[in-house]
């Protein structure tokens, strides 16, 4: 029973990725265009996963009025999560992790450590500007 | 200590098995045109072909160790651990993906390379074990350790 149950779970979870991360991309681009920041949807990076197969990462690149930010998606199956993509400035690479954990986006630093804001436009406002500010 | 760093660290020693593997190829195509080259030294051909046959699987057991030092002082100095100098590689791995939720496919790969380091170690061709060339050693290596903090 449980093969005939499996590739039905894993198509579920796939989709459901899928739905999250297309909703965080379009969720950034919109705040993003809100403050008149130019954005791009980064095409051509593919993800493969043991047991999802591969997708194409919805990632994104933002031209902040200090420097550029990355959206990269990361992973679905993440040791410790349900998901991770990563806020990353270029070219310091400094970066932070959102951390998919109980249907939220969990805020965390470069080394693990819980942010102390929840996720949305605000922080989102935030870590872009600290992020890209700092050398 | 920074992340940049030890990526930087391992792309040298692919380097330094690069230089190594083509000072030996050039060595032998000269040594086959001057037999004294090699005796001279009281080396042989044998040496010299056994010294070709291993270089990899010598490259990729230092590598290893080199990639095992990083998580080392990261499980010492950014988790402030006493056991960084004992606990075993398999762990310390599990250990540092779980702290800085890596995915499951990158730790995988590690894994992967550990298993064929300690088949090499130990000279058995256990069955089930990828073989693996330097480049995909290092790639494994260095993707894992991309997800390590920007600086500890």
């Amino acid at each position: 029973m449980a093969t005939k149950t499996a590739a039905p779970d894993l198509a579920r979870t796939r989709d459901e990725w899928l739905a999250v991360t297309e909703r965080l991309a379009s969720d950034i681009e919109k705040w993003a265009t809100e403050l008149g920041w130019a954005v791009a949807r980064l095409e051509g990076r593919t993800i493969t996963e043991k047991g999802i197969g591969s997708y194409a990462a919805p990632d994104l690149r933002i031209k902040t009025p200090h420097g550029i930010l990355d959206v990269e998606v990361k992973a679905r199956r993440v040791v410790g999560a349900e998901g991770r993509a990563d806020l990353v400035a270029f070219p310091s690479l400094h970066r932070m992790l959102l951390v998919r954990i109980g249907n939220k986006w969990l805020v965390k630093t470069d080394a693990g450590i819980d942010w102390p804001r929840k996720w949305g436009k605000k922080t989102f406002v935030e870590l872009a500007e600290t992020l890209t500010k700092t050398p | 200590m920074t992340r940049q760093g030890f990526l930087q660290h391992l792309r040298s020693i692919e380097n330094e098995y690069l230089t190594a593997a083509l000072s030996v190829r050039r060595l032998r195509a000269t040594a086959r045109g001057d037999h004294s080259l090699l005796r001279n030294e009281g080396l042989t051909v044998g040496d010299l072909e056994a010294c070709q046959g291993n270089l990899e699987s010598t490259y990729v057991i230092r590598l290893f160790a080199e990639f095992e030092a990083p998580l080392r002082l990261y499980w010492r100095d950014a988790r402030r651990r006493a056991s960084w100098e004992t606990i075993n590689a398999r762990t310390l791995i599990d250990n540092v993906a779980a702290y800085q939720y890596v995915p499951e496919s990158v730790r995988d790969s590690v894994h992967e390379v550990r298993d064929f380091r300690n088949s090499l170690v130990h000279q058995s061709a256990e069955m089930g074990i990828a073989a693996l060339t330097f480049a995909q050693c290092r790639s494994s290596l260095c993707r894992f350790l991309s997800f390590l903090p920007f600086a500890w």
